[in-house]
């Protein structure tokens, strides 16, 4: 679920000058007839798949489309299953990092070698380790997710140093934090809570959450930074099914599972899960700028990198949309090859989004391709079970 | 961590703010580059930001430290120093692919602050040595053992000791011994008394015995009258010989200063006790036990090759004919019955498929033939356990699913007196009622406090749960059997052993013929990590922990096989079969006391490994869970599938 993240063309020129050539000697980005390179991780096989997609241009047929080039076993444990979740590649290139969310019972953050496959670095963090982002310095942004949590305790984002690989902070934010990026500055880190119906900042300078606003739909605006809960806080959610309210400190009417910077700008676009909405929020005035409906369950959000379009999974009806920005005009809304539509992430050139799509059971995992010129989807191919998390190689 | 905010130089409308100050660094500087700090001690650090002209450009930093709990550091650069030790400071500045500088923070030890001397005897007879230890504190309050203490005694004529603290007396008199730790003096003054004791005598429990068996030698000193001296301290060693076929052997036998022998290899061995210049021996003769079996024989196979197999149960149905379920690993949810009534044909009899990725754990409920199926990756993230009629294992039904709460996963259960024991999340285990089984509901839950706990399996016995939780060790609550209260709407905890490992992932009680009570307590480790070719291989071990005494358990033994680990296993009738992993099943006597790796002792009776050529990962054995069951043992092979062999009568089989 990792996007490309060059959201602003001055800033893209600064990270390509900086990326580009370092990793796995491959072609350069940015121009569609290149070889794509993305990582995919499959939750239910303890994996991560290196996939190139070479487009089919000119009406042919082979020698393109999507292949899995190369599997990554990852975790610790081959006799349990540990969650790979989020992934996203090291600065220079030659590792990459992946989130495990499930260990004994906290989650890790797997450092592995590119070339060899071999892990080279870990580090507990906290529960359900799901989505990751990478900062300034090599600082990897870790959302605890905490969903396994039959109290419900408030959770955490884990900030890792990717070289000594060890936790250097893990601010408390809310319960069931989720779906974070940090902004195309680097500047500041948002995610989801989607107990609490918040997007939450945190200064990626500081560590520090510096602001809480309420998703809730009539209730959207600032709230004290206590909102959410604190640390060592904990619900009884026995006998409670998912969506109920024990107490007014729980709000999933929105239930964000996404938070997703503009490539430019400070607008933040929220998937509302639970009630089939797109929220864009101002960042710098933090007002509510528009609510915008999709079809059901929008689950993963990203941006292209040139700032016109938002691609959305919609987990119920394993669907991808794409939506132009300046207008939230839905461009199409493309089938996925399977069930439960997951990840997605956007090529430098913001040409092809990547999808992952889990399947149910003993089905595959999938990534399929999708041209957001035509949006159309152009290829697919399928890798481990309950396909997730998603990057593009630079 | 923390930062050092400057306003950025330059702030252009059209682009975001910081944006070009963040691209002009090129370069970081983190002044002093080394520290050296006390422990309690600051000092502050700088951080320099250059252009790629070597200008300095004024830019929001970053600190953080990479051992926060040993070095902190605040937004202004101010380092504290915490542990002794050495760590690193860090400075970031700039965007993603922003400039990094470390310092480096040596945390100076703290001084010593207390030695004792700890050890010794009531009372110091002459011509005795008796080994003594050093407590050593620093200022902060931390034990330390970095540093080896120097020994002296003020009066070697009565009193020496050596540099391992071993204290010998002489004569009667009076000494002060002390042990020096830097510029600090623990000291004791000893006086040495006339040792009384005129003879010394060693007696054994048996004259014989085998390899395995666990002996108890005494030694009693008494004095000019006959009185016993009850405090003399005695000390046994070991002279061995070995049979001759043996080239080369290893320590073949142990002895423990409380008496407790076990050999490993068949001889004649000799325990020497002294008392001062008293001395007495006691040899006992020890034969071979048993050769270990090789099981090829009576072998049926229900095989699974198109998914990793999980655990098993085996039981008999009311129809008169014998069943066992199958759970699978990493597949489509899957879960298979087996007609095991003739073990040397093992037949499918159905199939069932949960909306989940793995159905790790299976058990039953005998009586009521009801099966419970956990699940793991489940479409919708709500996983839980699934209750299923199977009284009719050709076509069995479900009867409810369970899930409330436990969407983070179900890797085990139990079920004892219609509760389902769920494991939840690796957290805590909750407790279901399945009195009714269309409609189970949550009656209680037990979770530990500690920091960062977790839990793997739980197992119940006499209203008895053993939780096995990782670094937690083995937690034994009482869930109904009274003994402290408990129910499974209020469960107790009664008492815990861990160990420092921190792998514990099952375990199996046992009430031994002797009127020990046993429990066997295995690791769960990959020290290879996941191996990029070949099969896993496991490590760890079953530990044997005497809980005969609740308050006071004691590890006495081990059951340990070089290159491999335990996943689960089951003790019945003085016998311990265990899943060995990539060892295979291994049948072993637990006969008697036990002590020492009874691996190495020849009471493993039997082996097994699964080869299947077409298995999962081919001619690989990996044993998931063993079960004894009507004179045969039924075994999932996570490569394979379901097998049972059949485990000839036991003799004892001296080695050739």
């Amino acid at each position: 679920m990792k996007v490309i993240s060059v959201r602003a063309v001055a800033l893209s020129v600064v990270a390509l000058l900086v990326f580009r050539g370092k990793a796995l000697g491959q072609q350069p980005l940015g121009d569609s007839r290149d070889v794509y390179r993305i990582l995919a991780t499959a939750e239910s096989d303890d994996q991560v798949a290196l996939i190139e997609f070479r487009p089919c241009l000119d009406g042919a047929t082979a020698n393109c489309g999507a292949t899995v080039v190369r599997t990554y076993q990852v975790g610790l444990l081959p006799a349990d299953t540990e969650g790979p979740h989020g992934v996203v590649i090291a600065p220079d290139g030659k590792s990459f990092y992946v989130s495990l969310a499930h260990g004994r019972p906290f989650g890790y953050l797997q450092k592995i070698d590119f070339a060899t496959g071999r892990p080279i670095g870990l580090v507990e963090v906290g529960m359900f380790a799901a989505t990751v982002d990478l900062a300034a310095g090599e600082l990897i942004w870790v959302v605890n997710f905490n969903f396994e949590d039959p109290k419900m305790e408030p959770s955490s984002v884990s900030i890792v140093d990717g070289q000594s690989m060890m936790e250097v902070a893990r601010p408390t934010t809310c319960r069931m934090p989720h779906g974070s990026r940090l902004n195309g500055q680097g500047t500041k880190h948002y995610s989801g809570c989607m107990m609490n119906d918040l997007l939450v900042e945190i200064d990626a300078r500081t560590f520090e959450v510096t602001k809480k606003f309420s998703l809730a739909p009539g209730r959207e605006g600032v709230v004290s930074l206590d909102a959410g809960g604190a640390a060592g806080d904990h619900l009884d959610m026995a006998g409670m099914s998912h969506g109920d309210h024990p107490t007014t400190d729980v709000s999933n009417q929105c239930s964000p599972t996404w938070a997703q910077p503009a490539a430019a700008g400070p607008s933040v676009y929220v998937a509302c899960n639970r009630s089939n909405e797109i929220v864009e929020i101002d960042t710098a005035t933090w007002a509510l700028l528009r609510r915008w409906k999709t079809p059901a369950a929008p689950y993963n959000l990203a941006v292209t990198p040139d700032g016109s379009k938002l691609i959305a999974t919609q987990k119920g009806p394993g669907t991808i949309t794409v939506w132009r920005l300046r207008d939230q005009v839905l461009l199409g809304e493309i089938a996925g090859t399977r069930k439960v539509a997951s990840g997605v992430a956007v090529s430098a050139d913001s040409r092809y989004a990547f999808v992952t799509l889990e399947g149910v059971g003993g089905q595959p995992g999938t990534v399929d391709v999708v041209d957001l010129a035509t949006v159309t989807k152009v290829g697919s191919v399928a890798m481990g079970k309950q396909a997730g998390g998603v990057t593009v190689v630079p | 961590m923390i930062r050092q905010l400057l306003p950025s130089a330059i702030v252009a409308a059209s682009v975001a703010p910081g944006l070009l100050a963040a691209q002009a660094v090129a370069r970081i500087e983190l002044t002093p580059a080394a520290i050296t700090l006390e422990v309690n001690g600051t000092t502050k650090v700088k951080a320099t930001a250059f252009d790629s002209a070597g200008r300095v450009v004024e830019v929001a930093v970053t600190f953080f430290s990479t051992n926060r709990r040993a070095v902190e550091i605040d937004s202004m650069g101010l380092v504290r120093a915490l542990k002794a030790g050495e760590y690193q400071v860090v400075a970031v500045a700039g965007n993603r692919a922003g400039r990094r500088a470390e310092a480096v923070v040596t945390v100076r030890q703290p001084s010593i602050a207390t030695v004792a001397i700890a050890g010794g005897p009531v009372r110091y007879f002459a011509q005795t040595t008796t080994r003594h230890r050093v407590e050593v504190t620093d200022q902060a309050g931390v034990t330390r053992r970095d540093q080896p203490p120097r020994w002296r005694s003020d009066n070697e004529g009565v009193v020496s000791v050596d540099q391992f603290g071993d204290v010998t007396t002489h004569r009667p008199g009076a000494a002060t011994i002390s042990a020096t730790v830097g510029s600090v003096i623990g000291s004791r003054r000893i006086n040495v008394v006339a040792n009384p004791a005129r003879s010394l005598a060693l007696a054994a429990s048996v004259e014989q015995a085998r390899t395995g068996d666990v002996v108890h030698f005494t030694a009693t000193g008494r004095d000019a009258g006959g009185r016993v001296v009850a405090d003399l301290p005695v000390s046994l060693s070991l002279r061995s010989a070995v049979e001759d076929t043996v080239i080369a052997p290893e320590a073949p036998a142990l002895i423990e200063q409380d008496g407790r022998f076990v050999a490993q290899r068949a001889g004649d061995y000799t325990v020497v006790a002294t008392a001062g210049n008293l001395v007495a021996t006691k040899t006992v003769s020890v034969t071979h036990r048993y050769a270990s079996l090789r099981l090829n024989d009576a072998k049926g196979h229900g095989s699974v090759r198109d998914v990793r197999t999980s655990d098993l149960w085996v039981w008999g149905g009311k129809d008169g004919r014998d069943y066992a379920i199958t759970g699978t690993w990493g597949g489509a949810g899957a879960t298979y019955f087996w007609d095991v009534t003739d073990p040397a044909n093992i037949v499918m009899t159905d199939s069932l498929v949960v909306d989940a990725r793995t159905t790790n754990d299976v058990k039953v409920d005998v009586e009521r033939e009801i099966c419970i199926i956990t699940r793991e990756g489940a479409s919708n993230r709500k996983n839980g356990f699934v209750l299923v009629d199977c009284s009719n294992p050709r076509n069995v039904k479900i009867l409810s699913t369970f899930d409330d709460g436990l969407w983070g996963g179900v890797h085990n259960v139990f079920v004892w007196n219609k509760r389902v024991f769920a494991i939840n999340a690796g957290r805590r285990f909750d407790i279901i009622n399945i009195e009714d089984p269309t409609k189970p509901r949550r009656e209680g839950f037990f979770e530990l406090d500690t920091p960062g706990h977790g839990i793997h399996d739980v197992w119940v016995v006499d209203g008895i749960a053993y939780a096995s939780q990782w670094q937690d060790g083995v937690i034994l609550v009482d869930v109904g059997n009274g003994v402290a209260g408990g129910s499974p709407s209020h469960p107790v905890k009664i008492g815990s052993y861990a160990y420092p490992i921190g792998a514990t992932h099952s375990a199996f009680p046992y009430q031994a013929a002797n009127g020990k009570t046993y429990l066997f307590v295995g690791d769960e480790q990959f020290p290879y990590n996941l191996p990029l070719e070949g099969p896993d291989e496991a490590g760890g071990y079953i530990h044997i922990v005497d809980f005969t005494d609740l308050k006071n358990p004691k590890e006495v033994g081990r059951y340990q096989i070089p290159e491999a680990g335990p996943h689960n296993f089951w003790v019945q009738n003085d016998t311990l079969y265990a899943a060995y992993y990539n060892a295979g099943l291994r049948v072993v006597d637990v006969s008697g006391e036990l002590m020492g790796n009874l691996y190495d002792q020849g009471r493993e009776l039997a082996r097994f490994r699964a080869f299947d050529s077409k298995g999962i990962v081919p001619n690989a054995a990996m044993a998931w869970g063993p079960q004894p069951y009507k004179g045969h043992i039924f075994i999932s092979d996570h490569h394979s599938g379901l097998w049972s062999v059949k485990l000839p009568e036991r003799k004892e089989r001296p080695i050739p």
